[in-house]
């Protein structure tokens, strides 16, 4: 490295002095970008002097300059250039600066500023980390950015994503705020699955067109937050989208296509016993039935056996290729269109975006358009405009149920017994017209087909976001802005399971539609001044004022009159609701950045937020709150004279305080009545949470120190963050008993500690003219503890898991939050064990059932990222490796496998019967043997910490190969620009330890992580991107 | 900070004079009231619904005392005494919906006058709904119990059973006390739609119930409480039933049984079958409700063709229990043409149970009376209660009076044997109310039920004798629950409670 760095500094010293005289020449010449784009405003100066000139609007600039000078060339973003003076036209190419010094960054408010001027952690991913697409745009975040955990449940690729920064910060929500164009946007997650199934609704920001982002910066920490309030107590996500620039009219066509295949682990599954109980084989259709989707048969001879339709098939193994026999291989296909340009007063980007995704399970498809408008003008000298606006229409056919039984058609793909092929389920209704089942006793194990092609599950989204803002530049120190942000989305749905249904003979539907969203209007006064060479102030105070809506209507019918024929209309009985909520927060704020020298950076910020859903008439306790935070930052690189080999030096210390709220109508108890019997009304108490009128907000109070040091002229970098982020006074909904006649309270009690690191590595092992390589390893630890729930509970359970609830088979697992532990843990039941850790088993040979503890933590405490990024001439090859570590899950899937007798782990003991490894009570070894099926089902229903796995992982989780053609090839074909590129995404999991199911599987983006049951499996995609601009 | 803060705050002051936060806050959707008669309704009519119906009703109360049995070994793990967790849902659900309800409407009317007798029917309501949960599992959380908003008690501990029978007759008395015609009606009533004089009698019917439970537990007061019931007056005639009537008006009123096995095909699938036992005892005793409670899936309810399906086995084993064995079909089902249609009314507490409880005291001498006629009562209203199943329910004289003519009572010769009649009456007369079977046969031990013994139950061999509590508790509440179990005994199936001595 060092090498290299000096080899470059002899052949600049060698290159310039060339040149000797001394006379003053123009120079003319043109900047451009490395895509060949004219670059406006770039500073030209000659080196050593003061004159110099900036880009007009083509790029173009002419100076006088002494023959023998220097140019540089420097712009915002771009790496410094500095080149000698040359009689010729100058073609100047300016790289994009990927480790900048002067970087800029959008942060809280749409303010930009530089990074080097700021006190806390930010990382900003420009438009090309979004190369390879994901079907969520959060998705697209995981394994690139330290202090966040991404996590996509295995919902199907419609689902919502969670993002959570810097550990979980609270019992209730933990994920970020969304910012788009300076504005909040809605994030509403519509419906996630839980104990009881049920549909992953997706989320707002997968709404988004990733083509229509030009960056993406996640606010860490609580000060980069704590402009936002409450709402950004968890950190915020601040989007910036493409704008139109000065110059030609370009206009840039992006394409994508991917095909996602499912990841099946067909060899975790057993192939050698067939259909059956016992290890017997089905000897009439009664039987074949009653045994359910079980495979504790005899073993697989060949021999005919009956099966559960009546017909009589060879008792073979039917192959790997069963479960994929079912499910497609998914796709996705995307294309945008975008037109932009300016003229010097306005600009403008017009861009339509078409995204169509064919899910893995037949049947199940996304339809997404995005329309938008950005217009940027200079309306006078000092009144500046931008607009923003986006219209997006999504329509979902079939989004799959989960975790729960009824009306999830994965359930037994990940059940069905070797010997009985899928593809006999179809067509899956029987001469009646009702939902063919492998058993009528079960009649929750779903007929795939039925679920994919008779019961219906639809929605519909269009939604219109916009953001205006308005700056008027008073004079040269004051300005006033004022901006206004609106996002309103229409959603309709609909849910119909047909008559014939093996659960619902007479079937059901719903129906219902929402018109929800919010509004914000924000004002402020802002003042600039460099007071002197060495002083200078920024400061803005300002106000804010949201509502957030919704206002929905559902209706539901059951018993179709005529069949096949979906409407309310045809039920016999319907009934319906309404629901409409508004909750508004108001907010002033400030804040003032003074710095000395470009080297020591002071900021102050405050805000105060005051919240409708914290009011109510006799309430005591405030209803609003005071966000302080301040933040210092030293570049000691500006300071002090640094060996040479230290190129940049930051040290930053910030602290800071934010919070939350709930929302509306928490406070008082409320009643409802309900279905009328013999003309008699009923009504309840409402809810089964007892509301707090005197809930006050949430606190959260985050420290960080932190470092960016870089070396060998930016050549390695290293980014280091301690932070410790503590929350008070959470706002718990603990459960309680429920003898007492609710199920939970409202409790303002919760204390919960996070205290992480985060650490950025960044290389360039290798830049010479034509090949480069960029590596960039992101590491985080964070540790979270819950100090304190309330005086009178030390735990609460988050969620349970379908197995066990309710009397069902399965062994119960929980996620709980409980004091001294960290975010989330697993317990459930475990083994009972001796002084020496052996299992200690039961006269009949079973395993002692032990005490709930704790077998896990839902959280994995350590992510990773290792980026490498390679370019050779017009190549570009992009590899993202990812992994987190620490974590377990309980796996519903292998538990229900090992009750069922599908799990490989059931092969020992067929057979011969089950002798457990441990001792006998007495303490000498066990030693009687239990028919297999009896002791796994035992095992299954009893011991939850048989299937509770490290949930740790490594994937090679993108890769993309880019080719950029080369201009004269590019131009014959009328182009400005050609680029073409292979992508992959998930295609290798390098390190796991579950079997059957994904490492990443659960069933919510929730706080009930560390639970998976019956999900869609995951996919491994390929595809190809086309980018072209005329 | 203070300089800052204070500034804020006397600028925002200024500004948020125009937003009443306060009315924003008021939940447009749902009601900050409400009247105290749409609570009772909501307390009675949901005092049965489907998931329990099913599960805890049929699949565990009805199994264990072999009214019904099943192959199935998971939703009907009674048959077969498998412990699940669904043996801790009747105790979360029961609280957290009727007597939460019934608590708030007590809460409601207790200081006001006009509102006495509708506070009456509540106090008698929420112990029947009390006796029911006690009864399952013993100790449980009474005197701190379903009041946590008032209370702000989120942990509520667990009242010994003995406190709890003494509580639920001092409730009942004073609600029996506290009912006057003179007074604004009752609001809300679907059981007895206002009528204070069968409330009256209700109260000392579920009075002469408690009475007899506490038989082991508490002589002296059992005594005290039965005679006083009768003497104040019990039911008296087949009308005084208490009943919901459901109606098919929507999905939510019907009857929940019915339900439940309509939308589940039950019928068909035949994951409920009428128990071996019970069928022999009909057969034995030519017992016309035959009829009315037993059909095969095709709807043939012919009592010479019903078939029961003994308890304990699962579908393999079966074929050794069973030599002979074809199909489930061939067993017989509860009734689609009565039982299980979707307007039936649930059925929760009968003038034929409080005959046969009377016959019990007669018998035992705590009260005076002829024990045989009190039977023959009994028996006949049993049998006219069916009618209440529709026109196919319906029980001609000529076959009550064939049935009463068997005499089984007078010709039982010892104390033992006529208890047993008794017992077993009871059992048919209380058939798909599994609940009051199940406390019932517990108590007297009658009929004699032998115990099935499945290999793949850690319980073979002896009908549990109470739930286990909820899973929840242990983790919520494992204080008061654990304080319970210390004096109770294990929190077992076998583990005995208060009134349940050997």
């Amino acid at each position: 490295m060092i090498y290299l760095h000096r080899t470059f500094i002899f052949l600049f010293l060698l290159f310039s002095s060339l040149f000797v005289e001394a006379q003053q020449i123009t120079v003319t010449g043109s900047v451009t970008d490395e895509h060949g784009e004219p670059l406006v405003g770039v500073t030209v100066q000659i080196k050593g002097s003061t004159s110099g000139t900036v880009t007009g609007a083509d790029g173009d600039f002419s100076l006088a300059a002494p023959a023998d000078g220097v140019i540089q060339f420097s712009y915002i973003g771009f790496t410094s250039v500095e080149k000698p003076v040359s009689r010729e036209f100058m073609q100047v190419m300016l790289k994009e600066d990927l480790i900048m010094m002067d970087e800029v960054v959008v942060t809280a408010l749409g303010m930009r500023k530089e990074k080097k001027a700021l006190a806390y952690s930010v990382t900003e991913l420009k438009e090309d980390a979004f190369l390879v697409k994901s079907p969520g745009l959060a998705d697209g975040l995981a394994g690139k950015v330290a202090g966040i955990n991404v996590v996509k449940p295995t919902t199907g690729a419609m689902g919502s994503t969670r993002i959570v920064i810097r550990g979980n910060g609270s019992f209730g929500n933990n994920q970020p705020l969304y910012i788009v164009d300076g504005m909040p946007i809605d994030n509403s997650n519509y419906g996630q699955p839980g104990l009881w199934g049920g549909v992953d609704g997706g989320d707002g920001i997968s709404s988004l067109n990733s083509d229509d982002i030009e960056s993406m910066t996640v606010l860490k920490g609580g000060t980069a937050a704590a402009l936002y309030g409450s709402r950004a107590a968890n950190g915020a996500i601040v989007i910036t989208t493409k704008k139109g620039k000065k110059g030609r009219t370009s206009v840039e066509l992006t394409s994508s296509y991917t095909l996602d295949t499912p990841i099946v682990s067909y060899s975790d599954f057993q192939q050698e016993y067939g259909h059956g109980l016992s290890g017997t084989v089905p000897t009439s259709v009664e039987m074949a039935k009653l045994s359910g989707p079980s495979s504790w048969g005899g073993r697989l001879d060949g021999s005919s056996v009956i099966q559960f339709d009546g017909v009589e098939r060879p008792y073979t193994n039917v192959g790997k290729n069963n479960i994929r026999n079912f499910y497609n291989n998914a796709w996705a296909l995307n294309n945008t269109l975008s037109i932009s340009g300016g003229s010097e007063n306005i600009q403008y980007r017009v861009a339509f975006g078409d995204q169509r995704y064919n899910d893995l399970y037949p049947n199940s498809k996304l339809e997404r358009n995005n329309g938008s408008i950005n217009l940027s003008a200079q309306l006078s000298p000092r009144i500046t405009m931008q607009a923003h606006m986006m219209y997006m229409r999504e329509r979902v056919l079939n989004r799959q149920n989960v975790n729960d039984y009824s009306s999830n058609g994965n359930v037994l793909l990940w059940t069905l017994p070797p010997s009985i092929d899928v593809r006999t389920l179809s067509p899956a209704v029987d001469a009646n017209g009702n939902e063919l089942l492998l058993s009528d006793i079960y009649v929750y194990f779903a007929n795939p087909y039925f679920v994919a092609y008779h019961r219906r599950q639809q929605d519909a989204k269009d939604r219109l976001f916009g953001t205006f803002s308005l700056q008027y530049d008073i004079n040269d120190q004051w300005y006033l802005r004022g901006r206004a942000g609106g996002d309103m989305i229409y959603r309709r749905h609909e849910s119909v399971t047909p008559k014939g249904t093996g659960y619902d003979k007479d079937g059901y539907m719903g129906a219902g539609s929402s018109f929800g969203g919010e509004m914000n209007i924000e004002g402020l006064l802002g003042f600039n001044n460099n007071f002197n060479e060495e002083w200078s102030l920024h400061a803005f105070a300002g106000w804010n004022s949201m509502i957030t809506w919704n206002e929905s209507v559902s209706a539901s019918g059951s018993r179709f009159i005529q069949p096949d024929f979906h409407v309310l209309g045809n039920t016999q009985t319907t009934s319906g609701g309404q629901w409409r909520s508004e909750n508004y927060i108001n907010s002033l704020f400030g804040q003032a950045e003074l710095s000395y020298r470009n080297m020591l950076y002071l900021t102050l910020s405050g805000r105060n937020d005051w919240f409708s859903a914290l009011s109510l008439k006799g309430k005591t306790t405030p209803n609003n709150i005071f966000y302080p935070s301040t933040g210092l930052g030293f570049i000691a690189s500006e300071a002090f004279n640094l060996p040479s080999f230290i190129s940049f030096w930051k040290l930053r210390g910030a602290w800071s305080q934010s919070g939350g709220a709930v929302g509306p109508y928490n406070l008082a108890l409320t009643y409802g009545y309900g279905e009328s019997i013999n003309g008699y009304p009923t009504g309840h108490v409402n809810s089964s949470t007892i509301p707090n009128l005197n809930l006050k907000p949430l606190t959260s109070i985050s420290y960080e120190a932190g470092t960016d040091i870089r070396f060998f002229d930016n050549r390695i970098g290293l980014d280091a963050t301690y932070y410790i982020r503590n929350t008070r006074d959470d706002i718990v909904s603990a459960q309680i008993s429920s003898g007492s006649g609710y199920n939970n309270v409202l409790i303002n009690a919760g204390k919960i500690e996070n205290k992480g690191v985060e650490l950025l590595l960044t290389g360039t092992p290798v830049r010479t003219k034509t090949f480069s390589w960029d590596a960039s390893l992101n590491f985080s630890y964070n540790k979270s503890k819950i100090v304190h729930i309330t005086d009178n509970v030390n735990s609460f359970i988050v969620a349970t898991s379908r197995t066990g609830a309710a009397g069902d088979e399965g062994s119960p697992a929980f996620i709980y939050q409980e004091v001294g532990e960290p975010y989330g843990i697993i317990k459930g039941y475990s083994f009972q064990r001796d002084e020496n850790g052996e299992i200690i088993f039961d006269r009949n040979g079973y395993p002692r059932k032990g005490e709930i503890k704790k077998l896990g933590v839902g959280v994995h405490p350590y992510t990773a990222g290792f980026n490498n990024s390679f370019t050779y001439r017009n190549f570009h090859l992009n590899m993202l490796i990812d992994g987190k570590f620490g974590g377990s899950m309980f796996s519903g899937t292998n538990d229900m496998a090992y009750f069922l007798g599908t799990h490989k782990g059931t092969l020992p003991g067929r057979e011969e019967g089950v002798v457990g490894k441990g001792v006998k009570s007495d303490g000498s070894p066990n030693d009687k043997s239990v028919p297999a099926m009896e002791y796994y089902m035992y095992l299954a229903n009893n011991i939850s910490e048989a299937f509770v796995y490290d949930a740790s992982f490594v994937k090679l989780r993108e890769v993309s190969l880019g080719y950029s053609f080369p201009e004269t090839i590019s131009s014959k074909l009328g182009l400005s620009q050609l680029t073409l590129s292979i992508v992959g995404r998930n295609l290798a999991t390098l390190y796991d330890k579950i079997p059957m199911v994904d490492p990443e599987s659960g069933y919510s983006s929730g706080n009930a992580q560390g639970l998976e049951q019956w999900g869609l499996p995951a996919t491994r995609s390929w595809g190809f991107n086309l980018n072209v601009k005329f | 900070m203070k300089l800052y803060r204070t500034l804020f705050i006397a600028l925002s002051s200024l500004f948020l004079l125009s937003c009443d936060f306060e009315e924003k806050n008021i939940n447009p959707n749902n009601s900050s009231t409400i009247e105290p008669g749409p609570l009772l309704t909501y307390s009675q009519f949901y005092t049965s619904n489907e998931g329990l119906a099913k599960r805890t009703q049929i699949g565990y109360c009805m199994m264990m005392v072999q009214q019904t049995a099943s192959l199935e070994r998971d939703e009907m793990a009674g048959d077969k005494y498998l412990e699940t967790e669904m043996l801790g849902v009747f105790f979360t659900e029961v609280f957290a919906s009727s007597i939460k309800n019934v608590q708030e409407l007590i809460n409601r009317t207790q200081d006001d006058e006009s509102l006495v007798n509708t506070y009456a029917v509540g106090l008698i309501w929420k112990s029947y709904l009390f006796h029911r949960i006690t009864d399952l599992y013993g100790d449980i959380p009474y005197s701190e119990a379903g009041n946590g908003y008032v209370t702000q008690n989120f942990y509520p501990g667990y009242d010994p059973q003995k406190d709890i029978y003494t509580g639920l007759v001092a409730e009942i008395e004073k609600g029996i006390s506290l009912l006057d015609h003179q007074k604004p009606g009752i609001q809300g009533d679907i059981i007895y739609q206002g009528d204070i004089d069968k409330w009256k009698r209700f109260g000392n019917s579920l009075l002469l119930r408690l009475g007899m439970r506490m038989e082991k537990g508490n002589p002296d007061l059992t005594r005290s409480v039965v005679t006083k019931a009768v003497q104040n007056g019990v039911m008296q005639e087949t009308g005084d039933i208490c009943m919901v009537q459901h109606s098919t008006a929507k999905p939510a009123t019907e009857n929940p049984v019915g339900s439940v096995f309509k939308s589940h095909g039950l019928v068909n699938s035949g994951a409920v079958k009428i128990s071996r036992t019970f069928m022999n005892h009909l057969q034995k005793t030519n017992d016309p409700r035959i009829r009315v409670y037993c059909a095969l899936p095709d709807g043939n309810n012919d009592p010479a063709d019903q078939k029961g399906l003994p308890n304990g086995y699962d579908i393999l084993s079966i074929y050794e229990g069973e030599p002979g064995y074809t199909s489930l079909a061939d067993y017989s089902t509860l009734n689609p043409a009565t039982l299980l249609q979707l307007d039936a009314p649930a059925i929760h507490m009968t003038y034929a149970e409080v005959e046969l409880l009377k016959a019990e005291a007669i018998l035992k001498g705590w009260i005076s009376g002829n024990a045989g006629e009190s039977y023959q009562k009994a028996v006949r209203s049993s049998m006219e209660q069916q009618a209440y199943y529709g026109a196919q329910g319906i029980i001609e004289e000529t076959e009550i009076e064939e049935y009463l003519n068997q005499d089984l009572f007078g010709k039982a010769p010892t104390l033992e044997s006529r208890l047993n009649v008794l017992g077993s009456e009871f059992w048919v007369a209380t058939f798909l109310n599994g609940y009051e079977s199940y406390a019932n046969w517990r108590r007297t031990g009658y009929p004699v039920l032998f115990p099935v013994s499945f290999s793949g139950s850690p319980n073979q061999g002896r009908i549990p004798r109470r739930f286990t509590y909820p899973t929840e508790e242990y983790s919520v509440n494992p204080q008061n629950v654990q304080e319970a179990v210390e004096r109770q005994g294990a929190d077992a199936l076998s583990t005995r409670i208060w009134w349940d001595k050997e």
